[in-house]
């Protein structure tokens, strides 16, 4: 459509702001790679446009793809909310989240050895030894210990956010145990189904071998001399809010989904209890945090763990998928040392930019936190799904107030980041198309190399203006399109 | 596959058959009831009802009315529970069963605790017999024709034949432990009706007539709740099927020894046949039977349990540093 | 001095548990102040002993049975020469604060200078070392001895008092305890003070020429001094660890360094019997170790029990 047209009805309430939009240059002018989508948009009626929705909605339902929403009374079961309509990435755009997300998390390795072996960057300077030390989920049991190739990390979530100059910035990393694959995968099937055409010009790259390429990442780490590695997905069962989706992926590898009840060590050496008796046990692709694990090294009252565990892991006898650990390196306060660990580790500069970050440990930093915090959004270090933030500018005086005293109480805990103006993307509302906040979050997987998932999951703030995008607070997603070159 | 999942699979199959069972045995008690006084009516129910596993003290409890029995909710309730404990299984093995079976499993559940359900049932009982047999048969049909003829199916198998078969030789071992009435004439009529129920009881009557006609004898019976090789209802035919899914799971695997089932049935044929003792404690040796395939599936396939681990050697020798 | 040390721990369960999981940390130290000639564990049932080395440099040793059993032990001997106490200056600089200042600031010998599960510096915490007053400006070495005697004189030594889970609080409440919880006492103190300080495990030898059973484990503080490094005290008895002063494991408190920590999967907890028999070279010696009546252990955890699944 050229400038100067007016704008079908289905814009009508589409609103231009301060944020990059990643249809829209400007009013009435899109961009040239939505060309497609535009055209879909506006030579279809609305309600049919509602109708595919619906059947969306429908075929997520069916399949039983849902999450548990914490916080409220009750543990719901919740559809993690869909838009139909996809979140385009170009090639090149995507060529330098890839480059820089490859980077990154190969800096992440190096930090990881670096902290529980020989503290070299404390010994540079550069990251305080104390910071991470007081890291609620540092493990002293990992001092010494060796995983397979140096490899910490298998997968990574990192979240990305565009600002309004149409960079992408890193919003955190996500070390432990990251979910939302079995949504990236969900929602492609589903929009695969409404869009075959435009999916099929778009050269859009394809997501669908997740599983077989985690499988693969998988059996590189296996402990050395394996030589048909077998290999499980530990759940924490039924009553997890991601079950679904640790269902999803162990059919999909095709290997067992155990709990830790199925589970045995003798003699350091990690069993199944099968029919056929125990069965050696070489790499496990873990869902389970460090606390839960082993009750023997661990928290003792956990029935979610297998005792003994750490012993056989620590020995070399089992490989754990993510290595015990890493979220000494998820830290939002370590966050803000990332770039810093580039340059140490790999002696390049950083291809994707933090947000830039308020340490409220420091106290220069806190000052100025504690001045605007109306301004900023504030998180604690070790939460992950956006519980126990605030976001200054939608919060109240009684939350700002009650945020200082958690501050004050506890600064180690609080990180400070000026809230970024997200990008938005066009979703399908009641009337018509309106834009909505959004982030990206891709995954990578590793073992001896590293794979950039292209796409990944497109979070959706679905209220009008709201900036949390999070599945636990109400978000929804979108399917990423990463186009072929 | 994961010793959780085959017993997992094994109870909720079980519990099924149970289950429908129980179900059955409170029907044939309700019809009984509106032909026979109050008491011979509590007396064949306890009976029957004392023969299954999750009954409670019915036999105890007098009642006034045949009605009073379904809106008493503890017959609701032992079904309830059962499927229940099927549920439980089935959800925590989700994965490993069929979306249908899963669906069957979950709407028996959720009406039997429906109490708008539950005050109709009251009112119309036939309705709860029907919800529970459909439910049952309709799981089966799922499992028929939704399952691969895997590891997974043999445990389904064991446990639905392990279950009937016991539960047949239980009732069998309760009428005929029953006490036979003093009055000549009474006793005719009464032996027929109860020797009915257990036919009933058992889902077995109309096989029964098809082949013994109208003709009603105690121990053409006996014989043919045991021995008969063509009713899917004896326990021959449940042994059959125990046996057969024994071996195919001995091959399916091998890593583990075969289980093989003894002679109690055998031993109960041969006693009918020469009338040689009473039945009763051939009965009781099948359900020992039973009861020893299940441990021994257990131990082989579920529990692996070592033997006693050995004393230590005292000499130990020094770790010099 | 040299002794020879033989350590025995019973679980008695009220019927069979299987898969039993446990951890020992019963192997004295080899360091500057005491040297291990022999040593030597076995268990019975049998099984496969196992070790690792901690990250408080502690031997561990690890092992599982999964058959079922009613009874496990452990069972520990082990010859160890140990050097008398060592001579300390009268004190240090005032300037040592700063040091330590630094290292804690640098995140150096973190656990030790930060409250841990058993010692956490609770208001009740913070007041006792308040209202005990100990001059805080002296030199570390100073404030250290001022420390343990302070303990010494505020806590009455009453055996059976508490258990290993009576919370610190409670100690400082009653003013009494056993020697973990004096020790506790003292890291507490200590680390309030910004004196890094650790809690060592191990056994207190007879003061006799003779040789003795049915000893206890016993438990003191480290306390980490510039240029003097660990320095040993005994806050029970208001005195240095010296030749008596067996040392075994350390850690930031009990729970790092308990001798014996583990699981089982079965039915209730069972009873939990130590004995500890501690022979003085060239004393005569106590021949084979008996049973007798159930010791009681106090510094030694019950086997957390697994629920049945």
């Amino acid at each position: 459509m050229s400038d100067g047209e007016v704008a079908p009805a289905i814009f009508a309430n589409y609103t231009h702001g301060r944020s990059y939009d990643e249809m829209f240059e400007k009013a009435d002018k899109h961009r040239p790679h939505y060309d497609g989508i535009h055209h879909r948009l506006c030579s279809l009626p609305l309600e049919q446009w509602r109708e595919r929705q619906h059947a969306a909605d429908l075929a997520f339902v069916t399949h039983g793809i849902t999450f548990t929403v914490y916080g409220r009374s009750e543990g719901v079961e919740r559809i993690f909310p869909f838009d139909l309509l996809p979140r385009l990435v170009t090639a090149a755009e995507w060529h330098v989240v890839e480059r820089g997300l490859t980077q990154r998390i190969t800096a992440l390795n190096h930090f990881l050895h670096d902290v529980y072996h020989d503290g070299r960057i404390f010994a540079a300077g550069i990251v305080p030894r104390r910071l991470v030390r007081e890291c609620r989920h540092f493990r002293r049991e990992m001092i010494g210990v060796s995983v397979p190739h140096d490899s910490y990390l298998t997968v990574v979530g990192t979240d990305l956010v565009r600002g309004p100059d149409g960079r992408f910035v890193v919003l955190e990393d996500n070390l432990r145990v990251p979910s939302g694959v079995s949504y990236m995968l969900g929602n492609r099937q589903v929009v695969k189904q409404v869009y075959p055409q435009l999916f099929e010009r778009y050269h859009v790259r394809p997501i669908d071998h997740y599983p077989r390429m985690l499988l693969a990442h998988l059996r590189e780490i296996a402990p050395a001399g394996c030589v048909d590695p077998k290999i499980v997905l530990l759940t924490p069962g039924v009553f997890n809010s991601a079950y679904y989706e640790h269902t999803f992926l162990a059919h999909e590898m095709a290997i067992d989904l155990v709990e830790g009840r199925d589970l045995l060590v003798h003699d350091n050496t990690v069993y199944a209890r099968t029919t056929a008796g125990l069965e050696r046990v070489d790499v496990i692709y873990r869902r389970v945090d460090d606390d839960y694990l082993d009750p023997l090294t661990f928290e003792s009252k956990s029935t979610l763990g297998v005792a003994g565990l750490f012993n056989a892991y620590r020995a070399g006898h089992v490989t754990i998928a993510n290595a015990v650990g890493t979220g000494v390196a998820d830290d939002k306060a370590v966050y803000a040392y990332v770039p810093a660990m580039i340059r140490f580790y790999l002696s390049e500069d950083p291809i994707l930019d933090n947000v830039q970050t308020y340490l409220l440990d420091n106290p220069a930093d806190r000052a100025y936190v504690l001045d605007h915090l109306a301004e900023l959004v504030v998180k604690p270090v070790g939460e992950s799904g956006g519980y126990g933030m605030l976001v200054g500018p939608h919060s109240t005086a009684q939350q700002r107030s009650e945020m200082r005293d958690c501050i004050l109480a506890n600064p180690r805990n609080y990180i400070a980041q000026p809230t970024i103006a997200l990008s938005t993307a066009p979703c399908l509302v009641d009337d018509g198309v309106e834009p909505r906040h959004v982030d990206l979050r891709p995954y990578v997987l590793c073992g001896r190399s590293i794979t950039v998932v292209p796409g990944g999951l497109t979070r959706v703030a679905l209220q009008r203006g709201s900036l949390v995008v999070n599945s636990s607070q109400g978000g929804g997603s979108k399917d990423t399109w990463v186009l072929g070159d | 596959m994961l010793s959780r999942v085959a017993d997992s699979l094994y109870w909720m199959r079980r519990y099924v058959e149970r289950a429908d069972q129980i179900a059955r045995v409170v029907r044939v008690n309700m019809d009984l009831a509106f032909d026979r006084a109050p008491l011979e009516v509590v007396q064949l129910w306890g009976r029957l009802l004392s023969g299954l596993w999750s009954a409670p003290a019915w036999a105890q409890v007098t009642r006034e009315s045949p009605t009073d029995a379904l809106s008493d909710l503890t017959n609701i309730d032992a079904v309830a529970s059962c499927v229940a404990a099927a549920r439980e299984n089935a959800r925590q093995i989700r994965q490993h069963i069929t979306g249908e079976m899963w669906d069957r499993l979950n709407g028996v559940h959720l009406a039997l605790n429906d109490p708008a359900r539950r005050a109709e049932w009251a009112q119309r009982p036939h309705g709860f017999f029907q919800t529970v047999r459909e439910a049952a048969a309709l799981f089966d049909a799922a499992i028929a024709d939704g399952l691969a003829r895997d590891e997974a199916w043999h445990f389904l198998q064991l446990g639905q034949f392990l279950e009937r078969s016991a539960s047949t030789a239980r009732l069998l071992e309760c009428q005929l432990r029953a006490p036979v009435p003093a009055n000549e004439s009474d006793r005719l009529l009464d032996e027929q009706l109860e020797w009915i129920c257990l036919l009933r009881a058992c889902d077995a009557l109309e096989l029964y007539r098809r082949r013994h006609r109208t003709e009603l004898r105690p121990d053409h019976i006996v014989r043919f709740l045991i021995a008969d090789q063509l009713s899917p209802r004896s326990i021959r035919y449940g042994f059959d099927r125990i046996t057969e899914t024994l071996a195919a799971l001995a091959e399916a695997v091998p890593a583990q020894p075969a289980i093989v089932v003894g002679s109690a049935l055998t031993d109960a044929v041969r006693v009918l046949e020469a009338r040689d003792g009473p039945a009763v404690e051939a009965v009781c040796a099948i359900q020992g039977e039973c009861d020893r395939i299940h441990r021994m599936l257990r131990a082989t396939y579920i529990d692996h349990q070592q033997t006693v681990a050995p004393v230590a050697n005292e000499g130990a020798a020094w770790i010099t540093r | 001095m040299d002794y020879t040390v033989t350590h025995a721990t019973r679980f008695e369960y009220q019927g069979p548990v299987s898969e039993s999981q446990m951890e020992v940390r019963l192997t004295p130290r080899h360091d500057e102040r005491q040297t291990v000639q022999e040593f030597e564990i076995t268990t019975n049932p049998a099984a496969s002993i196992l070790g690792y080395v901690d990250a408080f440099g502690n031997d561990v040793r690890h092992f599982n049975i999964i058959a079922p059993h009613s009874e496990l032990v452990v069972r520990t001997r082990a010859r160890i020469r140990t050097s008398p106490a060592r001579q300390l200056p009268e004190r240090l600089e005032p300037d040592t604060w700063s040091v330590l200042k630094g290292l804690r600031d640098n995140g150096e010998l973190w656990d030790f200078f930060e409250p841990s599960p058993r010692v956490p510096f609770s208001p009740a915490v913070r007041a006792l070392a308040a209202a005990l007053d100990i001059e805080g400006h002296a030199d570390p070495l100073t404030c250290t001895r001022r420390i343990v005697s302070a303990v010494h004189a505020a806590f009455v030594y009453t055996p059976d008092s508490t258990t290993v889970d009576t919370p610190l609080d409670t100690v400082l409440d009653e003013r009494r305890g056993v020697c973990q919880d004096f020790t506790h006492a003292a890291l507490a103190f200590l680390r309030l003070h910004g004196i890094p300080a650790r809690y060592v495990s191990g056994y207190l030898a007879p003061s006799s020429e003779s040789s003795q059973q049915n000893v206890t484990s016993h438990a003191w503080i480290e306390a980490w001094l510039p240029g003097l490094e660990w320095v040993a005290f005994d806050p029970t008895h208001d005195s240095s660890a010296g030749e008596r002063h067996i040392s075994v494991a350390v850690g930031s408190d009990y729970g790092d360094a308990a001798p014996t920590r583990g699981l089982f999967r079965g039915g209730p907890a069972g009873r939990l019997s130590v004995f500890v028999q501690i022979e003085r070279d060239g004393a005569v010696s106590l021949g084979e170790m008996h049973w007798g009546p159930p010791a009681l252990a106090e510094n030694a955890p019950p086997a957390i029990m697994q629920s049945d699944q």
